[in-house]
């Protein structure tokens, strides 16, 4: 895959991005550095931050524009600290990227423990309402915003044994909705990305199984899963640069055209793809 | 600035409205814009006030023969085709439907989704011998619901919709990407001029009640969506209905030809 072109179309913007360390948050705290962003992540361990301090040291003045946060998505008062921390260190706060997410092992809805449900809310759909609840004055004062929320595939088709997950993402977009329509007087735009992204979960399925994996890409009208920084970030970046200041209160799927039929994908009941990943559980 | 500089647009339906904010937009980010305009004189005096970068042609996309000799036209002047737009959107002809004239109802038919089609057969060879390429097609916001006496438009829009859908499934494995770009009520001429026929203050007090509560900028807010679907930034966007109307499909604005504010 080319090279998406950097052409600083985000200079002198401060981004606040959940989940920053890999798959599609790293893709994005990448990108938009090359576009001239001051950018503030977060993730929930500092040893994830690593290889981000390795490639964002390549990037012309990324150390000095990069601010990496630990702090755990599904806590109200570390999101609100972490906006704060990017108002004051970077002067104030005009892109929320909530891509965190975290995620329970797969179980049927009889069995689905509400410990999974409050993890899932808290994690992904709270932290996106949180952070965009912080981040409001900030874009007040400054005349506008912009906020990306994160959708799945598996919400829009109901896939199984994900009922937290999928319920969590569907929150996510009808909170996009509401936003647009309460927030868009302010100037800001509110939209929710639908990825189908060679994430970090899909690339270690596919050292297990490709041939499973190669039957899901087929089922992709572009035949692939999407590059997290030039295929995926790419997407946030235009919404969050002048291109896409008036496209707001939408879901846009990033995918390929994964949307176009249900995917074909292979989940089973007791499947943890965050296995090992320490995710632990919180209250919502 | 110069975001698609050296591509090659064909630009249908460019000769005024959401199109030729879309030509101007292209031609300020570098590329190279051919204006097809059935109305006569209307792509010429867009060409003009663009400038070198800019060329017209006055014909219609319905016409059978008139995409394949306009994307030879292009290739001929500038060796590529990169981008498409159908913009070619006549009005309603504005009437309940049990009135419908079936004839100038299959005309609108004509004039959008089978024109769009025919567009995008014609630059589909060329496009594929480049590897891949981006087609629009611009619609109104008729297509995913329903006014008062515009069935035709609204049925043209919905066709484009599912045309989109259907060449965006099968022409993406050759990195041909189309989508649908649904522009809001934009600061157009044929906006006031619909504007002035209603009680203006009526109409004025719906835009203010829109999320993002001004009219479109034909050139920043509808030829900066349609940037963001043919540049690097909308490389994995496939079959899609993006809609460029600071959320007005979330409120009850409603700017339609026939209905009333």
């Amino acid at each position: 895959m080319a090279e998406a072109m950097t052409r600083e179309r985000l200079s002198g913007k401060v981004a606040v991005v959940t989940g920053g360390t890999q798959g599609i948050g790293q893709g994005i705290v990448l990108r938009f550095l090359k576009e001239g962003a001051s950018v503030v992540y977060c993730s929930r361990n500092p040893a994830n931050d690593a290889e981000n301090q390795k490639l964002i040291s390549e990037i012309a003045d990324g150390p000095e524009r990069a601010h990496f946060v630990a702090a755990d998505s599904g806590d109200r008062r570390q999101m609100h600290a972490l906006v704060d921390e990017a108002a004051i260190r970077f002067g104030t706060v005009d892109i929320i990227i909530a891509n965190a997410q975290g995620i329970a092992p797969g179980a049927a809805i009889e069995d689905k423990p509400d410990g999974d449900f409050a993890m899932t809310l808290a994690t992904g759909f709270y932290h996106s309402l949180w952070l965009s609840q912080a981040a409001l004055p900030h874009m007040q004062a400054s005349g506008g915003g912009r906020i990306i929320l994160m959708g799945s595939h598996w919400s829009i088709y109901g896939h199984p044994y994900s009922s937290d997950y999928n319920s969590t993402k569907g929150a996510n977009e009808s909170l996009t909705r509401s936003m647009a329509s309460e927030w868009g007087r302010y100037g800001i735009t509110v939209n929710c990305i639908v990825p189908a992204a060679d994430s970090v979960v899909f690339k270690q399925h596919r050292l297990r199984d490709p041939e499973a994996c190669r039957r899901i890409e087929c089922t992709i009208p572009m035949q692939h899963m999407g590059d997290c920084e030039t295929e995926i970030a790419v997407a946030a970046l235009g919404l969050c640069s002048a291109n896409g200041r008036f496209i707001t209160g939408q879901m846009i799927c990033v995918d390929g055209g994964a949307w176009i039929a249900p995917p074909l994908l292979d989940h089973k009941p007791g499947v943890d793809l965050h296995a090992g990943r320490g995710q632990k559980l919180v209250g919502g | 600035m110069d975001q698609i500089k050296g591509q090659v647009a064909i630009v249908a339906g460019g000769g005024s409205g959401l199109g030729e904010g879309i030509a101007r937009r292209f031609a300020n980010e570098g590329a190279l814009v051919m204006i097809v305009d059935p109305v006569d004189g209307a792509a010429d005096k867009v060409a003009v006030s663009i400038g070198k970068s800019a060329m017209a042609v006055c014909a219609d996309m319905r016409d059978e023969e008139t995409p394949r000799r306009v994307a030879q036209l292009a290739v001929d002047s500038h060796g590529r085709i990169d981008i498409l737009v159908n913009a070619q959107f006549p009005p309603s002809q504005v009437a309940c439907p049990e009135t419908m004239d079936l004839a100038r109802f299959r005309s609108l038919i004509d004039s959008t989704a089978i024109a769009a089609l025919g567009a995008s057969q014609a630059v589909y060879p060329q496009m594929r011998r480049q590897g891949g390429g981006r087609i629009i097609n611009v619609g109104s916001p008729y297509g995913a619901t329903a006014h008062e006496a515009i069935s035709d438009a609204v049925t043209a829009d919905g066709a484009l919709i599912a045309l989109t859908r259907a060449l965006g499934y099968e022409w993406a494995r050759h990195n041909i990407l189309v989508n649908f770009l649904q522009a809001g009520a934009a600061d157009i001429p044929a906006f006031h001029d619909w504007r002035d026929q209603q009680e203006g203050d009526r109409v004025d007090r719906l835009i203010a009640a829109k999320p993002m509560p001004r009219l479109a900028d034909p050139v920043g807010d509808i030829g900066g969506a349609a940037m963001f679907l043919v540049s690097d930034e909308g490389c994995f966007i496939v079959g899609h209905r993006i809609m460029a109307d600071g959320g007005q499909h979330l409120s009850a604005a409603v700017f339609e030809p026939g209905t009333k504010p």
